[in-house]
């Protein structure tokens, strides 16, 4: 690690990486919206409480959303702050669990009383924190991409501005897939939650672009072999599906292998499956030539944007998605810009407010909800995006990738609108 | 072993119901990469499994075949070394409460990040994943570290009292029962607490068992409590066994000797029932902390492994699991004991119980380093960026420079393929060396080296048994 706390989950520059992080941060600072901060802190700091699963089973995503968020943070104070005031990050381990996620959530406002709380990531602790955030008046803004928050059902303290829902992720696949890899879809999903939204969002899509899902097969959560599940995938099927996750994800592509060996039918998937896992694992060589969902590419592509490759310089990750430090330690790359890109958002919003304490903890979140469009920036690498300041809920492209020579190759970006969906809901109807 | 029980069904029901909101709240993400454990299983672990198996029988039946006495002379060679003047035990003892009172600092106002706090660092890593390990090869560093010798000692001269003149009497019969009370607390708070990483909780925890400790000292008398009281004085106490080097645990005979690994855990005074029901109770400690996360028993106990919903949500589950876990190793141990002393026709079937224990020493030995490998190997970065930045003031006291904790290795065949190796190769090893021991204490305790041998038929079963099950723990599919 390369900065420590001095008191509880103060963020302080360290001098290791100073003079790296002033170089960022003159060109930053160049960027708009720098310019009137990029003067000396003044005042009490602004205390972000970022929740994040140090254990437990998202400790994986933890690992690296602690290095984005380390970088984030110490790229805002070099620029400035926000709205001049310095901000603490303070981390608090949430175990990945629900009632611990609870728990760091008041922990942050009656022992840290901090001005916001972001980062939470895990559906399962989000759902059950946010009702928690909501009651103590406490701005939470959440990494998930559940469709929780669109959904309208948590509370008006609850916001994901800085990465897009599974269900518009899953729906903007439909009218590349059936276009370019056929319209015949066999999917298969672990059977539960996280598989069956797959299984719905994306059969929806494909009925509505005039394709057909001519097999669904869920696969139990406790399988370890699949060789048995692949019978059932119809003759007729040109697309499968897949979103295995878990520790069969390499048996699964291996045998799949051997069911299908060269003649298969187009594989497409989420890259949930692999995500932070070496494409040159074992097995999984089988992906050559297939296809997945990136919310931001994994490898740095031809037409790589400025902003990316300032993105990966900051977080220390090389043109491959992996540690700069050990290239052979993948990021999780397709979700952790939803750190960085949060806390630059809670900056633009805290300062539109004039935040300057806990006193205008509503105008801070009015300017939140007032926000429109995200530009492809510095501050938001992954590219532009739109702002459902009802739903609070972000919208923006999604990537799908070739596996060529073992490594993700972008053949298509989205457009913003192939993931938008009627609101379900308005949060401005709700009062604080 | 956790059985089915109606107390789990209502679990179960419960679970479900808690499930079925989550699912109508929303989707989460995908599951935790246990990509290690996937490049495991494309490994062919049945073979090693079985591969294992034959080797543990194959040593009882040589030991069945081969004349036991050469056994037996082969634990009797010793060497004496020079010990070190028991006064250092002081020094040494002060400034590991020195370094305590800094960690505990540390846990109550350091960072919260208990990946960046070296409270939890020290405790789960460096404490209680390698100090066993350094006991079973240097033997008794706890009687050099442990952080009450030095200040009791300080207490007991301010009060003008005689460090070892106890206030109460510690009833005889009750043995090392504290100390197995406080390992079922050690081993609850590390697997089903909530949250037994957080540093200010663990703080609070550490401060309590030490203050505890030190009541039960100055109670009962110094030595005498951390004999019986002090958990961790009991496990390294049995660990340092293993170790060729120690004390021969002889009154006539105080010297520090060097000696075939082992040898102590066959000379010396035997273990009580007590000790025992502590040695299980460590080795099931460690097992359930393999058990706890693979899809078997989270299938049982009707928790998705692919979305593990948290600690809070398991346990009751997991002190049903930990309970069950000791009792089912208990039952195992005592009824391959029984069965033993009945082939070797001896009138109390259960009666080397006590001095067959030590047996187990290295399969315990072996589990914890297998078990632990990983999390050291990972944890111990941690741990070293910590104590290269122990205040958290961004000091490079190690030099490391850039410092990003990596993973990569389990994610790598050849890597994983590695680890595996040494996993299995030591689990295997510790069995056999089991099995040895197993003989080398039946032939002390029997004279007919035929009639003993015969006797570890029922033990060295539970060892091939308990073989495949610690190859199976390493292998299986887990869920966190």
């Amino acid at each position: 690690m390369t900065t420590k706390a001095a008191k509880p989950g103060s963020f302080r520059v360290n001098r290791r990486t100073a003079l790296q992080g002033m170089a960022g941060a003159a060109g930053l600072m160049a960027a708009p919206g720098f310019v009137r901060y990029a003067q000396a802190h003044s005042g009490a700091p602004i205390k972000l409480g970022v929740p994040i699963h140090r254990t437990g089973i998202g400790a994986s995503y933890g690992r690296w959303y602690e290095r984005v968020l380390t970088a984030a943070v110490k790229l805002v104070n070099e620029g400035g702050g926000i709205a001049g005031h310095r901000v603490e990050a303070i981390v608090e381990d949430d175990g990945t669990d629900p009632r611990r996620g609870t728990e760091v959530i008041e922990k942050f406002a009656t022992q840290h009383k901090v001005d916001a709380v972001f980062g939470h990531l895990f559906s399962h602790v989000v759902n059950a924190a946010a009702p928690r955030a909501g009651e103590l008046k406490m701005p939470y803004i959440v990494c998930s991409e559940g469709h929780h928050v669109a959904s309208v059902k948590l509370n008006r303290y609850c916001f994901q501005p800085g990465i897009t829902d599974v269900k518009s992720q899953v729906q903007s696949m439909a009218p590349w897939v059936m276009a370019n890899l056929g319209k015949k879809v066999t999917m298969i999903f672990p059977d539960y939650a996280f598989g069956h939204d797959h299984r719905d969002y994306f059969s929806a899509a494909v009925k509505a672009k005039g394709g057909e899902v001519v097999a669904l097969i869920p696969i139990p959560p406790t399988e370890t072999s699949f060789t048995r599940h692949f019978p059932k995938i119809p003759a007729s099927t040109e697309v499968l599906y897949h979103v295995m996750v878990g520790p069969g994800v390499l048996t699964f592509v291996k045998e799949l292998g051997q069911h299908f060996g060269s003649k298969r039918p187009q594989l497409f998937g989420f890259v949930d499956s692999i995500e932070a896992v070496d494409l040159a694992s074992p097995a999984l060589e089988y992906l050559e030539g297939t296809h997945f969902w990136e919310g931001n590419p994994r490898y740095a592509q031809a037409n790589q944007s400025a902003h990316d490759k300032f993105f990966r310089e900051r977080v220390g990750v090389d043109a491959n998605g992996a540690s700069k430090s050990d290239p052979k330690d993948v990021s999780t790359y397709a979700h952790m810009f939803s750190v960085w890109e949060t806390l630059f958002i809670i900056k633009q919003a805290m300062e539109k407010a004039d935040y300057h304490g806990p006193e205008k903890k509503v105008a801070f979140m009015e300017a939140l909800e007032s926000l429109k469009e995200f530009p492809e920036s510095r501050q938001h690498p992954q590219g532009r995006k739109i702002f459902n300041g009802k739903t609070h809920q972000v919208f923006g492209h999604q990537f799908i990738s070739k596996v060529e020579n073992k490594k993700l190759k972008v053949v298509h970006k989205t457009s913003i609108e192939d993931g938008m969906y009627p609101d379900e809901g308005d949060y401005t109807k709700m009062s604080f | 072993m956790p059985q089915r029980t109606a107390v789990l069904f209502h679990f179960r029901a419960s679970l479900a119901a808690m499930a079925a909101v989550l699912c109508l709240a929303g989707a989460p993400p995908a599951a935790a990469h246990t990509v290690e454990r996937g490049i495991v299983l494309l490994l062919p672990t049945p073979y090693y499994i079985a591969g294992g198996a034959i080797t543990v029988a194959a040593t009882f039946l040589v030991l069945l075949l081969a004349p036991g006495l050469r056994l037996a002379r082969l634990f009797a060679p010793v060497r004496s070394l020079p010990a070190p003047p028991d006064s250092w035990r002081l020094a040494t003892s002060m400034a590991a409460f020195l370094l305590l009172l800094f960690l505990l600092h540390a846990g109550l106002a350091g960072t919260r990040d208990p990946l960046m706090n070296p409270l939890p660092l020290m405790v789960w890593t460096v404490f209680w994943v390698t100090l066993p390990l350094g006991h079973a090869v240097v033997g008794g560093l706890w009687s050099w570290l442990n952080p009450w010798h030095a200040p009791y000692r300080l207490v007991c001269r301010l009060a003008g009292r005689d460090a070892d003149r106890p206030v109460l009497p510690l009833p005889e019969r009750i043995g090392c029962l504290p100390a197995v009370a406080w390992m079922f607390a050690f081993g609850w708070f590390e697997l089903v607490d909530l949250a037994p990483d957080d540093p200010e909780r663990l703080a609070r925890a550490l401060a309590f068992y030490w203050a505890a400790t030190l009541a039960g000292m100055l109670l009962f008398g110094g030595q005498r409590w951390l004999d019986r009281g002090e958990c961790f004085t009991v496990l390294f106490g049995f660990i340092s066994r293993l170790a060729p080097i120690g004390r021969l645990d002889d009154r006539e005979d105080e010297r520090v000797v060097l000696t075939v690994p082992g040898r102590r855990a066959i000379d010396g005074p035997a273990p009580d029932m007590t000790g025992v029901l502590f040695l299980l109770l460590a080795l099931a400690t460690v097992a359930f902390d393999g058990l706890n996360k693979t899809f078997w028993y989270l299938d049982l106990i009707a928790v998705n492994p692919l979305e593990f919903p948290g600690r809070s949500a398991v346990m009751a589950e997991n002190t049903v699991g930990l309970v069950a876990m000791f009792l089912a190793m208990l039952a195992c141990y005592l009824g391959a004991v029984w069965a033993g002393g009945r082939i070797g026709g001896a009138s109390r079937p259960l009666a080397d119980a006590a001095p067959l224990v030590l047996s187990l020493l290295p399969i315990s030995l072996a589990f914890h380093f297998s078990h632990y490998l990983t999390v050291a190997l990972v944890n111990g970065q941690y741990a070293l960026a910590a104590a290269s930045d122990p205040l958290g003031n961004g000091a490079d006291l190690l030099g490391l420079g850039h410092f990003h904790v990596t993973t990569s290795f389990l994610n790598d065949l050849h890597a994983v393929e590695t680890i595996w190796n040494v996993q299995s190769g030591a689990i295997v090893s510790a069995h056999v060396w089991a099995v040895v021991l197993s003989h080398a204490i039946a032939l002390r305790r029997c004279g007919d080296p035929r009639r003993a041998a015969l006797s570890q038929a029922p033990m060295a079963a539970l060892m091939v048994a308990y073989t495949v099950f610690g190859l199976w723990l390493l292998s299986t599919p887990t869920g966190l």
